[in-house]
């Protein structure tokens, strides 16, 4: 298969050559964002230094250093720390907050010549898979403004979908990378439980989370992951990465290999399930031999994430007191130490109040042993079973999340309604799997994901069958109004 | 009194709130959704799960990486940035017995 050439690498290598600078790629994603952000929100805030930062960059090009991305343009969630700009994990809480550090796969970039544009709307702590629940009000779907991006990393998914910048930094704790990824017709990439270093990421569940790319093709998004995967001194999760690039072998193709497509996940026979079958389909054209595989602990996975993360929720949003951390602006004077501590967490908003509440709730000493030690019990067995499953089989599929984008305000009111959109994704997660969502089409005019899980710390491997998936879904369709 | 299923009803939660420093003035106003929350979790109870144990990883104590410094390059020195976190740079409450304003 002749290798086509991924755009961020097309792009690299004309700032390379003097042919762009990485300036000119500033002012036109600046002037991308003025014209479409007003009504898409992607952004809580911008970087005022972008075209300065990337003048800067054009000069080190010009000096002759080889940069590995000079004049990407970056945008990256508000819960991922970027030195000097705003991190308020779109939360009340921490308003006003500035990190003086980068967040380590923010530093690998920047050390790269890439540009950060600005900052990301997300659901407040990452909780939550629409953006509905930012302190900021919710970022719009750039294929139709009346519907949620998905998320929690909504803004960075709409930032790149409209053009505003060419990849963008998500956390994907329990698909929420590959949520938006879906919703809004990118690539997204949940890498391996500790490829990528969580240095510099707000924690909200840490025994699950990881720092993943939205980009528009497999090739951009591993391209961008090549830069920030491997060992981190300050976050000792993380493990090496294998020797060689992720985008060597790339272009491999799925012939011989082995799909495994996962029965619970294809109930519904709706747009995203015919469209995981149709990829299904399109794989064995390529060369690969499909069987339904099952994976019976799938069916309480929901459940037991949503009681691990709130429980270490529980623990993390705990350092948010409004005088070590958080921004409170309440004074000092006339409260009692604990009074003042909680008078201050009443910036928290309604969401994260819950998940706070549920985090004091299931590991506590008389309901521990329903909630927190199953959940536990089925995160171990969903494991093996996955483990089991990925020495018979090279990738799992399924459609990304069961459902086709929905309007603003259709689901926010029902948590359990809401928690099942999580069904596909969270079993990648509670593993610790590399998983990815890539676009296979649309459906009445919205995009819709398929996503596939690979072996862990088989990334390349599974960024290959993902490659050929796309190559299968045909050219990448776009959002009206969005950039060629 | 207990919510449904064994969901915490309103004056759990209030409790809970205390507990964990949470400023909720109408408890009842989360009881509903946490509530339906907390129900939807009782579905573990079906997964049979309990024998499998704790699912995180174990590692030898050979194999975790040497603890090591790693210095920021705080501009001024850690002391300046010190300073600044303790004065709250106008924005943070300082800590008690930290003597910032």
């Amino acid at each position: 298969m002749a290798a086509p050439g991924g755009t961020l690498e097309k792009m690299v290598e004309e700032v390379r050559s003097g042919a762009a600078t990485c300036e000119e790629r500033a002012l036109a994603a600046v002037e991308k964002t003025r014209e479409r952000d007003g009504r898409l929100r992607a952004y809580i805030s911008l970087n005022e230094r972008a075209v300065e930062e990337a003048r800067a960059v054009d000069a080190r090009v010009r000096a002759g250093e080889d940069l590995a991305c000079p004049g990407l343009t970056v945008s990256v969630k508000d819960n991922i720390c970027v030195a000097g700009m705003p991190a308020t994990c779109a939360s009340r809480m921490l308003e006003g907050y500035e990190p003086p550090y980068d967040a380590t796969a923010v530093e690998r970039l920047r050390a790269g010549g890439a540009v950060f544009t600005g900052k990301t709307n997300m659901d407040e702590f990452a909780m939550g898979l629409t953006t509905e629940f930012s302190a900021y009000g919710p970022s719009r779907n750039p294929w139709d403004a009346d519907r949620v991006p998905g998320g929690s990393s909504g803004g960075s998914a709409v930032s790149v979908s409209a053009g505003m910048c060419d990849a963008s930094l998500g956390s994907d704790t329990g698909g929420s990378v590959r949520n938006p990824a879906s919703f809004c017709g990118l690539v997204g990439y949940k890498p391996t439980y500790g490829l990528v270093s969580r240095y510099g990421l707000i924690s909200y569940s840490n025994s699950i989370e990881q720092i993943g790319p939205l980009a528009r093709t497999v090739r951009d998004a591993a391209f961008v992951l090549d830069i920030m995967a491997g060992r981190d001194p300050r976050d000792a999760t993380t493990v090496g990465r294998g020797p060689g690039s992720m985008l060597d072998g790339i272009e491999g193709g799925v012939a011989g290999a082995r799909v495994g497509i996962i029965r619970q996940m294809m109930a519904g026979g709706g747009a995203p399930q015919e469209a995981a079958g149709r990829a299904a389909s399109a794989l064995e054209r390529l060369g690969a031999s499909c069987e339904e595989v099952s994976l019976g602990s799938a069916e309480h996975a929901v459940a037991a994430y949503y009681t691990i993360t709130s429980a270490e929720a529980g623990s993390n949003l705990a350092r948010y007191d409004g005088i070590r951390y958080g921004h409170c602006g309440i004074p000092q004077e006339g409260y009692e130490f604990h009074a003042y501590v909680s008078k201050a967490r009443g910036r928290f908003g309604p969401e994260a109040t819950r998940r706070l509440i549920l985090g004091g709730f299931v590991p506590s000493a008389g309901h521990a042993g329903r909630y927190l030690l199953k959940a536990l019990g089925v995160r171990r067995r969903l494991a093996a079973e996955i483990g089991a499953l990925l020495e018979r089989v090279d990738v799992l599929l399924s459609p990304t999340v069961p459902v086709l984008p929905f309007r603003i305000g259709e689901k926010i009111d029902d948590p359990v309604v809401l928690f099942t959109m999580d069904f596909n994704t969270v079993a990648a997660n509670l593993s610790g799997r590399p998983a990815v969502s890539v676009p296979f089409g649309t459906s009445g005019g919205l995009p819709v994901g398929v996503q596939l899980m690979g072996r862990e710390m088989g990334d390349a491997d599974l960024l290959r069958a993902a490659r050929a998936l796309e190559g299968a879904a045909g050219p990448p369709a776009a959002p009206p109004g969005a950039p060629p | 009194m207990a919510g449904r299923g064994g969901a915490p009803g309103a004056e759990e939660i209030a409790g809970i709130a205390r507990l964990m420093r949470l400023d909720v003035p109408d408890p009842a106003e989360h009881a509903e959704k946490v509530g339906r929350m907390v129900e939807y979790f009782g579905m573990l109870d079906e997964a049979g799960a309990e024998g499998a144990g704790w699912g995180g990883g174990t590692a030898r104590l050979g194999d975790l990486r040497e603890d090591e410094h790693v210095p920021h390059e705080w501009e001024g020195g850690l002391g300046a940035h010190v300073r600044t976190v303790r004065r709250g740079g106008g924005t943070y409450v300082a800590a008690p017995g930290s003597g910032g304003a």
